[in-house]
């Protein structure tokens, strides 16, 4: 990753840490749990959370684990993970800043390797899927959640272009498509597979960038949004609720094991 | 919290991928190989290849 996104990504999320400590804590408890299950953790695993932000994957896991890692970029996401860790006292967790192309952990670590809505940040997504195989176990698994955008080229180029103007650190969300081809091509199959469709309200998912109604940000992502309405143009099934707009992101949850054959480091 | 030795006993350098050294005066996790010094802050290990330095020795 260059130099430059890396800082883009930094200052984003340093700018945004409170933000998205407080408000999302992107999933209900309830959808948290399922994404917990989906996995089916077993108490000999050691875990590591690629991309953890405030913590909230691995915190969940721990007390279902050995033991639960988690590596950010961003230094003020791995302090708020910390404090998230001590006022839960949990012992069996730890936290490392590091990146998701260059992990810091020998070949063959982990019994799972998760990821959760991180690979639309990071420019080549197939060096950081290798990256996070290396390290995992061969008997392992990998478990990637993100939003899946649309297959059409012009919703998929607008869906790109809402995500981008509320999120400069965002590079781009990967159709259904790209991600199964993505895992074969990196000798992995899919042992199970979910398709959610995840209501957010637009504002508070704009306050989780750290866009108030009254930022030039908030106001031009949202003109956009509003003209994709008609026609469902960005895939957002976007629909007017007051002063709020519902939106929906739809995630894929993938879990994944090497393939007997094919795998390549 | 100090500093999990979960986590030192398995970090290796980001780089090179070989285990990382607690410095002497411990504010540090050293590369027996690329020789950088990968910073710790608040107990946590910065394992960021940006924010190393090298020593010399």
């Amino acid at each position: 990753m260059s130099k430059k996104h890396k800082e883009t990504i930094q200052k984003q999320f340093t700018k945004t840490v409170e933000a998205f400590a407080k408000y999302a804590v992107r999933d209900t408890p309830e959808i948290l749990a399922e994404k917990v299950e989906f996995v089916k953790p077993q108490a000999t695993d050691l875990v590591l959370d690629v991309a953890c932000g405030p913590g909230a994957f691995p915190l969940a896991l721990a007390p279902r684990v050995r033991f639960a890692m988690g590596i950010d970029l961003t230094f003020e996401m791995l302090r708020q993970s910390r404090a998230f860790q001590a006022e839960r006292q949990i012992a069996n967790a730890a936290f490392v800043s590091g990146e998701a192309e260059q992990l810091p952990f020998p070949d063959g670590t982990f019994n799972l390797v998760t990821c959760q809505c991180s690979f639309h940040h990071i420019p080549k997504p197939e060096l950081a899927l290798k990256e996070m195989l290396r390290i995992t176990r061969p008997d392992g698994r990998l478990f990637l959640i993100d939003t899946v955008a649309p297959e059409s080229d012009a919703k998929f180029e607008l869906h790109n272009k809402i995500e981008k103007l509320r999120d400069p650190s965002h590079t781009l969300s990967l159709r259904l498509t790209t991600y199964l081809r993505m895992f074969e091509e990196a000798g992995v199959e899919v042992t199970r597979q979910g398709l959610r469709r995840r209501p957010r309200s637009f504002n508070q998912w704009m306050l989780r960038a750290g866009l108030e109604p009254h930022h030039k940000r908030y106001q031009e992502t949202r003109r956009l949004l509003e003209d994709s309405i008609a026609g469902d143009r960005a895939g957002f099934s976007a629909r007017p609720q007051g002063e709020d707009i519902e939106i929906v992101h739809n995630e894929g949850m993938f879990l994944l094991a090497r393939q007997a054959e094919g795998w390549e480091k | 919290m100090a500093i999990s030795q979960e986590l030192l006993d398995i970090l290796v350098c980001p780089l090179c991928k070989v285990p990382v050294k607690l410095t002497p005066d411990g504010q540090g996790l050293k590369c027996g190989q690329c020789r950088r010094v990968y910073p710790i802050k608040e107990d946590i290990p910065v394992m960021l290849v940006d924010e190393a330095r090298i020593e010399a020795e």
